[in-house]
């Protein structure tokens, strides 16, 4: 991996920032924009919850990170930087620490008349991210950013080509396999209906350390196991919109060239012949279907969703795993669920294959009663259910006075599976939940919120209650407990939270004291396990 | 324009189907620095599923590298905490003091490779998907230490005499640490796999007991030709099978930088 951290790249920098100040005072029309996100955490050990055993609990007993973002606008130029910041933190590794600052971002774009120029680290993706998607998402530790030249052309008003080559961002370095795409999109009015239809092409070549250790990994394998792995690998994809009325299709189809990827539960064989199961190479081609049918009418909407997945782990190179080194995003098939104990157990994509549906009725009843109705069902491609939920939310209220949101959901999760752990049933849930939000005047607000799970799977039943007091629009006080209530060792066990947020002037203050349940989650064949947390956090956003 | 894409396209698609494919060689050339042994520290737990394919790797690499492949396997962790079918537990407080030292890694299967930090990591923690080439780079590296272990145990009262000798083959400029592992071989107990919890899995390389300090002595080397010798006595737990002891014994560095110089292994047996 290359580092970028090299002084040309600071003194660019350095520049950009110089020269943004500089021109922002000597040019009324340009703007300088910017915003604050830092998150402090001061860690109190409680080996009573499992609080205990990181660096943190054991002797540095505080983390933070901090992401510091300034953007400047003027002659057409736009100009970002961002300075990172990350000091004991368990953000990328929750067991570990990790600490390291500098510039985690720049880029500079231009349009030339028809032609878009972006150079630095630039965000994008291709129709959903299926092929391509570098984004970030500070709450998983995903900053995924191309760091290289990306060139848009509007071929015509309604289209545009754009291509793109650069190395992905690892932290404050650089992954060193090459990527580079092309992508056509367009928009075509046929009357009444409308289509956006789109095409593009992903290719990431491995570099030599990559594949040495491919090669040497794949050694010391048997030789019906061995195959021999491909430098370049191609992603293509084909999608579209299309509007007609109060019905928006959407259709996505992409396929994958040859790619070692590794398989947290392939099967090998070793030198006494015995079978092996658990993380192997395998190099297949992969492929992904995703449709989704909107319907939105007035009080009415309806979502269908399909999903069909197969050896769709793109990565930057076949070593890397939980979320480093994404090269694309596969729409994930289940309820993006808010509150607590209905994300208690959420399904993580299975990258080399699942197909699932899911289906959202939302309807308006009178003009105090919404009802939703979701089902979502994940199975892999061998027909073994992984994910199953049912959910039906309504929400009564009546406006500006109170809201009342009263819910049921029944989950049913191959613990098996998504976590590796052999042996044990699917969980099965099922989790009322209320919601009661009493607005008092103008300013003042009581919110309260309980959910029940129940469940005689894991670590059992769970009861979460929370209460929220608002003066707004300053203050925001909050207090919650969940509680466990099952037979499996945990009971008894409290997990409180109390805390504050204060607003004003474009800043936003949080204190909390937090406890956290501990959790275990996997992908790619490695399973990472979060331990609980126990201690104080402090977030500060700005926006100036 | 659709014409332009599509040409675009076609030409990736021929440079892309021009590669020169790489080719597979299993013979390993260990003519070169003869003398340079690789210690592998792997992070463990009966109830991680994917350890013993990791396992596997290590002994397929072992069956290629023979005495120059060094093996701990220690229990350590949330992944280490035994099932009730297990017969014993194979984490104690020096295998969770190890973990502390070398570090939490991301994920279990994880190692370190004589407790480097390579070239552009950022920590000494290695993917199970890159132990191949990182044992192959150490073993391309001489070594200045020579380690010899001579071993003498009383059956009757389970005291295991050792001696150990380094010499130092080039002059060293840095303060070098002697560390001495005990390690049991071939031990039945239950295990997690991808599908069952396995009650017969063979156990291999378990970390039993860490006879010198966590950190290691001091070898107080620094002269080439000089060697000096260390004697330790330990007491064996008379449930351990000694004909699946053995004794490891590595020098490294201390400190910011644990860097293991060289590492030796004996059986009991032998």
């Amino acid at each position: 991996m290359s580092h970028p951290h090299n002084i040309p790249v600071r003194l660019l920098s350095s520049i950009i920032v110089c020269l943004a100040f500089l021109t922002a005072q000597v040019n009324a029309q340009g703007s300088l924009a910017g915003n604050l996100e830092t998150r402090a955490q001061f860690f109190i050990r409680d080996s009573t919850i499992g609080a205990a055993n990181t660096p943190q609990y054991d002797h540095q007993l505080y983390g933070s990170e901090s992401w510091l973002s300034l953007l400047y606008n003027n002659w057409g130029f736009t100009i970002g930087i961002r300075f990172d910041l990350f000091h004991q933190s368990n953000l990328f590794n929750p067991q570990g620490s990790y600490s390291d600052q500098g510039i985690g971002r720049w880029f500079i774009e231009k349009k030339i008349a028809k032609l878009n120029i972006a150079a630095g680290y630039i965000y994008d993706q291709i129709g959903t991210g299926i092929i391509f998607r570098s984004y970030e998402e500070r709450a998983l530790g995903i900053d995924n950013a191309l760091t290289g030249l990306k060139l848009a052309y509007n071929i015509h008003p309604n289209w545009t080509l754009k291509g793109f080559t650069g190395k992905q961002k690892n932290r404050f370095a650089l992954y060193n396999p090459i990527i580079k795409g092309f992508s056509l999109d367009g928009y075509v009015s046929l009357g009444k209906i409308s289509i956006t239809p789109g095409v593009g092409i992903t290719n990431r070549t491995l570099d030599d350390p990559s594949m040495n250790s491919l090669i040497a990994t794949l050694n010391t394998y048997e030789k019906p196991d061995q195959f021999i792995p491909k430098y370049n690998t191609y992603a293509y994809t084909v999608f579209n919109t299309l509007y007609a009325g109060s019905f928006t299709w959407y259709i996505e189809t992409a396929a994958k060239s040859k790619d070692a990827m590794n398989d947290p539960v392939g099967t090998r064989i070793d030198g006494s012949g015995n079978e092996v199961k658990g993380n192997t190479f395998i190099q297949k081609r992969g492929s992904v279907l995703y449709s989704s049918l909107n319907y939105a009418a007035k009080g009415l909407g309806i979502s269908l969703e399909v999903k069909r997945t197969r050896n769709f782990t793109f990565r930057v190179r076949p070593q890397v795993s939980l979320n480093d080194g994404l090269l694309n995003f596969l729409p994930p098939m289940t309820r993006q669920n808010s509150y607590r104990l209905t994300t208690l157990y959420t399904a993580a994509t299975q990258e080399l294959g699942e197909q699932a549906i899911q289906f959202e009725f939302r309807k308006k009843i009178s003009e105090r009663w919404k009802t939703t109705f979701h089902v979502s069902y994940v199975e892999n491609l061998e027909g073994d259910k992984l994910y199953n939920e049912w959910l039906w939310e309504n929400l009564i209220a009546k406006e500006r006075v109170w809201r009342l949101v009263l819910g049921i959901q029944l989950q049913n999760y191959n613990q098996q599976i998504y976590e590796l752990k052999p042996g044990v049933p699917s969980i099965r849930t099922i989790t009322p939940y209320l919601e009661y939000l009493r607005t008092y005047s103008q300013n003042k607000s009581i919110r309260f919120e309980t959910q029940l799970m129940i469940t005689d799977e894991d670590r059992g039943s769970w009861v979460h209650a929370l209460l929220e007091l608002g003066w707004a629009p300053r203050w925001l006080v909050t207090f919650s407990n969940m509680y466990n209530i099952g037979k499996n060792g945990d009971s008894g066990a409290h997990y409180y939270t109390a805390g504050c947020v204060y607003q004003v002037a474009g800043n936003r203050f949080n204190l909390s004291y937090v406890r956290q349940v501990e959790g275990i989650v996997c992908a790619g064949g490695i399973c990472r396990f979060e331990p609980a947390f126990n201690g104080m956090k402090l977030g500060i956003i700005s926006n100036f | 324009m659709n014409r332009i894409g599509f040409i675009l396209i076609t030409v990736i698609l021929i440079i892309g189907c021009t590669e020169i494919p790489p080719t597979l060689n299993r013979s390993v050339d260990l003519s070169t620095n003869a003398a340079r042994k690789v210690l592998v520290e792997e992070y463990t737990g009966v109830r991680c599923g994917n350890c013993p394919a990791g396992t596997a790797l290590l002994q397929s690499l072992k069956e290629d590298l023979g005495d120059k492949l060094v093996v701990v396997s220690f229990h350590a962790g949330f992944f280490a905490k035994p099932y009730p079918s297990s017969t014993q537990d194979f984490k104690t407080t020096e295998t969770e003091a190890l973990q502390s030292l070398l570090g939490e890694p991301l994920g279990y299967p994880a190692a370190t490779i004589n407790r480097k930090i390579f070239d552009n990591d950022a920590s000494r923690i290695i993917n199970a998907s890159d132990w191949a080439i990182r044992i192959q780079q150490e073993l391309e590296i001489p070594s200045p230490f020579m380690l010899e272990n001579n071993l003498q145990v009383n059956l009757q009262t389970n005291q295991l005499n050792i001696q150990i000798t380094a010499t130092l083959l080039q002059d060293l400029s840095q303060d070098a640490f002697l560390s001495v592992f005990v390690l049991e071989d071939n031990i039945v107990n239950a295990q997690a796999t991808p599908d069952m919890i396995k009650d017969d899995y063979l156990h291999r390389h378990i970390l039993r007991k860490i006879i010198t300090p966590l950190n290691g002595q001091p070898v107080n080397l620094n002269s080439s030709g000089t060697s000096r010798s260390f004697t330790f006595t330990t007491q064996l737990d008379p449930l351990w099978k000694s004909e699946d002891l053995s004794i490891i014994s590595f020098i490294h560095e201390n400190g910011e930088r644990l860097e293991v110089f060289q590492v030796e292994e004996k059986l009991l047996s032998e």
